[in-house]
């Protein structure tokens, strides 16, 4: 069996980021997971950090650290679809509507249907560049997405169905899981129709075994006000009209998911505006956790929900570990996104700075788990390889501390206490607002304290973990190289 | 703490077997009885008691040097911060001189013989300084354990 994830816009991307950091974590089970993302603006930020986390993961995931139910990390095989981003409008230059349909060639040749195509759409909507989004207007991408999605030929929906296909060979089933806002443009218009080209498609390739699952994510931010006013942009006044009529159609027409998770808050957070592009890079929100946690939910449960579930929280304005919806009061996910929280704080603060050092001026017997793991395996650390090995992981660690901090801090109205951020990260506050960012230097004296609820901190609990690092021996055949020295900080990281 | 109990335990192992089988099956019967000449004056069986007494202390001082080391490494000084904590060889170096100054009084108050106080005194040397490397070297505090010379050959052969 295997999991298919489509992000769809800005919000899609954000969830699909989300989603790596638990399968990171080791929530989902060792299964291949093919990702896809949907999105005219190939250039929007927030697409781009998901990417690069995917990359980040991919990376990690090939170092062979040992046995994946003993080392749950990066255990899932995410595979990115080939073009990664799928575009509507393929290379096109400032793509336009009425380019698109060819208006002018309609206003010659059918004049009635250039008449119902002005009806339908205004001036702007015709006329304005697309190549950043359909800018808050699902109306535009709903006609230009049902027009160019297609099974059966272009990539990479060609080899998505063909996977599909083979797994229904199989007798496995397929389960496919979408993401993408309710209230903006490229979400709003591609996540219904997505679902039905693919219901569609796989029907008429008579491709049986598959479930559709989603997550709409309902308004939880808003922008602080920035723009142009006569630009065709997406309006935050404008979310929960959208989402009104989106919910309508959902419940009336939308029958193409087995399931549909809705999520939503109250309290939008404030973001910067942007149409689109590098700038459109808004922080992790805590609603796009949960959003992973639905898919979490969709692939790991064997029967269909039945009604209508709900999640609750127990206070109204702060969010902690017995919130989390993974089916056991956050038993499941509590120890391994504190494990791997560990993990990323130690070898960003005490173990990478080490290995620098060691290369610089030698005296390797100063940490003994390196004698172990590397110069007793002939690992040399000016080899290429193991430096780029060592940096991917530097860096999705990096992303890791990062997205966690955000979490903890984008929900401005919301305490969200779930892990400590204090330890690894500051808020900084600029014109823009304030964001979250990683600390040059950690502050390790509160490694003992990274998750909620926090005790009094223990200094000594990071040479706990050197001292176990030091003892332990990984005698897991299937850890190799530097996955050796993975699997005993994971495990010593417990 | 069992781990700690155990290393411990076997550090006495070490100190015993060099203070019971080195110094008084090895050393005493077979090298000092046929190499010392203790000349007019001096009775040997004496003489070989002050031997053994001098040598002991230094073998204590060896233990309490190996003790003093694991608790020190384990305990007071954990690495906390690898780039200040981690490197703890000057410290070891520093434990060794106690086996060496316990030789200084052996040295002073062991009886001159006509032949052979030179084995005498080296065994005054090694036998200590021996006994601390071994017991420091395979049992020192994991954080520690290649700290000691030649710890990472050692141990790999252990």
């Amino acid at each position: 069996m295997s999991y298919y994830v489509i992000g769809i816009g800005g919000t899609g991307a954000k969830c699909v980021e989300a989603l790596t950091h638990l399968c990171a974590a080791g929530m989902l089970p060792e299964q291949n997971m093919y990702c896809l993302f949907v999105d005219p603006d190939r250039a929007n930020g927030s697409l781009a950090r998901a990417t690069v986390t995917l990359r980040q993961y991919q990376a990690c995931h090939n170092i062979p650290m040992g046995n994946r139910e003993a080392i749950k990390i990066f255990r899932t095989k995410i595979t990115t679809a080939d073009p990664h981003v799928w575009s509507p409008f393929l290379d096109k230059e400032r793509p336009q509507l009425a380019d698109f349909f060819e208006f002018s060639t309609l206003k010659t040749k059918h004049p009635r249907a250039a008449q119902l195509f002005d009806v339908l759409y205004s001036d702007a909507e015709k006329e304005t560049s697309l190549e950043m989004g359909f800018r808050g207007h699902p109306s535009l991408g709903a006609a230009i997405m049902a027009r160019t999605v297609n099974l059966g030929e272009a990539e990479p929906w060609l080899t998505f169905r063909k996977m599909i296909s083979t797994d229904a060979e199989a007798g496995q089933e397929a389960k496919i899981f979408m993401f993408g806002s309710i209230f903006g443009g490229t979400g709003a218009s591609g996540f219904p129709t997505i679902a039905r080209l693919i219901k569609n498609g796989l029907r008429a390739h008579e491709v049986k075994f598959t479930k559709l699952g989603g997550a709409l994510l309902l308004p939880y931010f808003t922008f602080i006000p920035s723009y142009k006013k006569e630009e065709l942009r997406a309006a935050a006044e404008s979310f929960l009209m959208n989402t009104q009529m989106a919910l309508q159609y959902y419940h009336g027409q939308q029958k193409e998911h087995d399931t549909i998770y809705l999520l939503g808050e109250s309290e939008p957070s404030p973001v910067r505006f942007s149409i689109g592009a590098s700038e459109q890079k808004n922080e992790a929100h805590f609603i796009e956790l949960y959003a992973a946690l639905a898919a979490y939910d969709f692939f790991t449960r064997s029967d269909g929900h039945k009604g209508y579930a709900m999640v609750a929280r127990e206070e109204k304005d702060k969010i902690d570990w017995l919130d989390i919806p993974d089916g056991k009061n956050s038993s499941i996910m509590k120890p391994l996104i504190t494990q791997l929280t560990r993990l990323a704080f130690a070898y960003l603060d005490v173990y990478i700075t080490t290995l620098k050092d060691i290369r610089k001026s030698g005296k390797s017997y100063r940490a003994p788990w390196y004698v172990d793991y590397f110069e007793r395996n002939k690992h040399e650390l000016d080899s290429t390889m193991l430096e780029t090995q060592l940096s991917q992981m530097v860096e999705y660690c990096k992303s890791f501390l990062l997205w966690l901090a955000q979490i903890e801090t984008s929900a401005k109205m919301r305490k969200v206490e779930l892990i400590n951020h204090n330890p690894f990260a500051e808020e900084k506050t600029t014109e823009d607002g304030s964001f979250a960012q990683l600390l040059d230097d950690l502050r390790d004296n509160e490694f003992s304290n990274l998750v909620y609820p926090l005790g009094v901190a223990n200094p000594k609990v990071l040479s706990k973990v050197w001292e176990n690092m030091s003892d332990m021996k990984v005698r897991d055949p299937n850890a190799l190289g530097l996955g050796k020295f993975f699997h005993a900080l994971y495990k010593s990281c417990e | 703490m069992k781990k700690h109990l155990t290393k411990l335990g076997l550090m006495i192992v070490v100190v015993s077997f060099f203070y019971f089988f080195v110094l008084n099956i090895f050393e005493v019967p077979i090298l000092l009885e046929r190499f010392i000449f203790t000349g007019a004056g001096v009775v040997l069986q004496n003489w070989i008691k002050s031997f053994q007494f001098w040598g002991g202390i230094g073998i204590a001082a060896a233990f309490l040097a190996s003790i003093l080391w694991y608790l020190l490494a384990q305990w007071v000084f954990p690495v906390n911060n690898p780039s200040s904590d981690a490197n703890r060889r000057g410290l070891w170096f520093l434990l060794g001189l106690i086996p060496l100054l316990a030789v200084v009084p052996a040295f002073v108050f062991t009886q001159q013989v006509q032949a052979g106080t030179w084995l005498a005194y080296l065994l005054y040397v090694v036998n200590p300084l021996l006994c601390y490397y071994v017991a420091t070297v395979l049992f020192s505090p994991s954080a520690h354990k290649y700290a000691p010379l030649g710890a990472r050959v050692l141990r790999r052969l252990w």
